[in-house]
């Protein structure tokens, strides 16, 4: 399959943005998940801290 | 059954003609009386290729529980349902491990969702869903900090029927060289009897479009009873892989494992390019469980040797000792670990009135 210069630049670059979004997102969007579907909400705190 | 025959026959409408005609029924009867002399055989899922050898890869050698230098590991159970764990490793002198790294984890029973970030900024990331109770997709990413390097993506989908396990995976498919590169791997158990486990995996590889893509095909088995497992693998390269595993008491677990590949003989191409050529390596471990400790130790014929304990001092801290002897290369490699975990109290009441549901798709 032959792609056109410009629609693989174009693809090229979605997938950079893409892998951006999950490099610096995937960690937040686990920590949101976790604590918005737990009952009851947990500290804040304790997602930092080894300790607490 | 003679229900749905009895229904159907008698449906009416446009389509009926199409429905009950003498070919159909035929067609229908056929794949009903398969179907039914299918399920009279009380197959089991066998599981899937890649662990064919489970119990002796996994369970009893320390292959991927070796570990070097000192290690601490916070756990911590936030929730049971739906899971969320977190965790904070530390790590020093440890061959390949970044010396901090955060794991977050997420499991319900439709997704599962895990991440691991380390000082590095490189991340390992984790998706699978569950689309129907027999159907898992799986993706998983990593991300190294430096953009030079590979990121790798890999996508898998695992369809775990009543007796067969068919996957396919994927691994960094690309367009942009020309045409398509990259991995695939199409792999099927099949249950044959309530014992006997059949399959094959294919693999297709291509690196680069200057290269020709290779193909390699394994065709394996599995026979199970409740005292021993005994599983084989042949690389159609020319590799044989036997693992034999039997549990001595109720306390006692052993696994031996023949490891053999002829690659330089019938491929003189491989064996100029430095493919290992006639080699072969047997392993023999053994695993005992006790209240709160388990032991491994393991040998083999290239005069490595190693072992593994583990104790739960109290129940959230668990120590790991970690050795390994290399006789000819005059190696020692040494690992502790401690690993400390932390969940409320009432959460463990919860984990145990949980209600059985669809496991967590790992």
């Amino acid at each position: 399959m032959q792609l056109s210069e410009e629609s693989k630049e174009r693809i090229s670059k979605v997938i950079d943005i893409s892998r951006v979004a999950i490099h610096y997102g995937y960690v937040p969007l686990i920590l949101y998940l976790g604590w918005s579907q737990s009952t009851p909400r947990p500290a804040l705190i304790r997602f930092f801290s080894p300790f607490a | 059954m003679e229900a749905t025959s009895s229904t159907t026959s008698t449906t009416s409408g446009f389509l009926s003609p199409v429905i009950s005609n003498p070919l159909f029924d035929r067609v229908r009867n056929t794949y009903r009386t398969f179907h039914e002399k299918r399920e009279s055989l009380g197959l089991s899922n066998p599981g899937t290729v890649e662990k064919i050898s489970k119990e002796v890869d996994q369970d009893v050698f320390l292959n991927n529980l070796a570990f070097t230098g000192v290690r601490a590991e916070f756990n911590k159970v936030i929730g049971v349902s739906p899971m969320f764990q977190l965790s904070h490793a530390f790590a020093m002198g440890a061959q390949g491990m970044p010396p901090y790294s955060y794991n977050a984890m997420y499991g319900s029973s439709k997704h599962f969702l895990q991440a691991t970030i380390d000082s590095d900024l490189a991340v390992n990331g984790r998706f699978n869903r569950r689309i129907t109770n027999a159907l898992v997709t799986k993706f998983s990413v990593n991300l190294p900090q430096d953009s030079m390097q590979q990121p790798m993506l890999q996508a898998e989908a695992d369809y775990n029927g009543a007796d067969f396990t068919a996957v396919v995976k994927s691994m960094n498919p690309s367009i942009f060289n020309g045409g398509l590169t990259g991995m695939v791997i199409g792999s099927y158990l099949q249950s044959v009897t309530p014992k006997l486990a059949l399959g094959m995996e294919g693999m297709w590889q291509r690196l680069d479009m200057q290269h020709p893509p290779d193909v390699m095909m394994s065709y394996v088995g599995r026979y199970k009873t409740r005292e021993w497992i005994a599983s084989a693998r042949v690389l159609g390269q020319g590799a044989v892989q036997a693992s034999f595993w039997k549990r001595l008491s109720e306390k006692v677990e052993a696994g031996a494992d023949l490891n053999l590949s002829f690659a330089g003989m019938g491929n003189p191409q491989a064996a100029m390019m430095g493919a290992p050529g006639k080699e072969g390596v047997a392993t023999f471990g053994v695993k005992y469980d006790f209240r709160a400790s388990s032991y491994r130790a393991q040998i083999d014929s290239q005069g490595k040797m190693g072992c593994l304990l583990e104790k739960s001092i109290a129940p959230p801290v668990r120590v790991t000792f970690s050795g390994e002897l290399d006789q000819w290369k005059q190696q020692v490699k040494v690992g502790l670990a401690v690993s400390i975990e932390s969940a409320d109290p009432e959460l463990m009441e919860q984990q145990q009135s949980m209600t059985e549901g669809p496991s967590i798709p790992f």
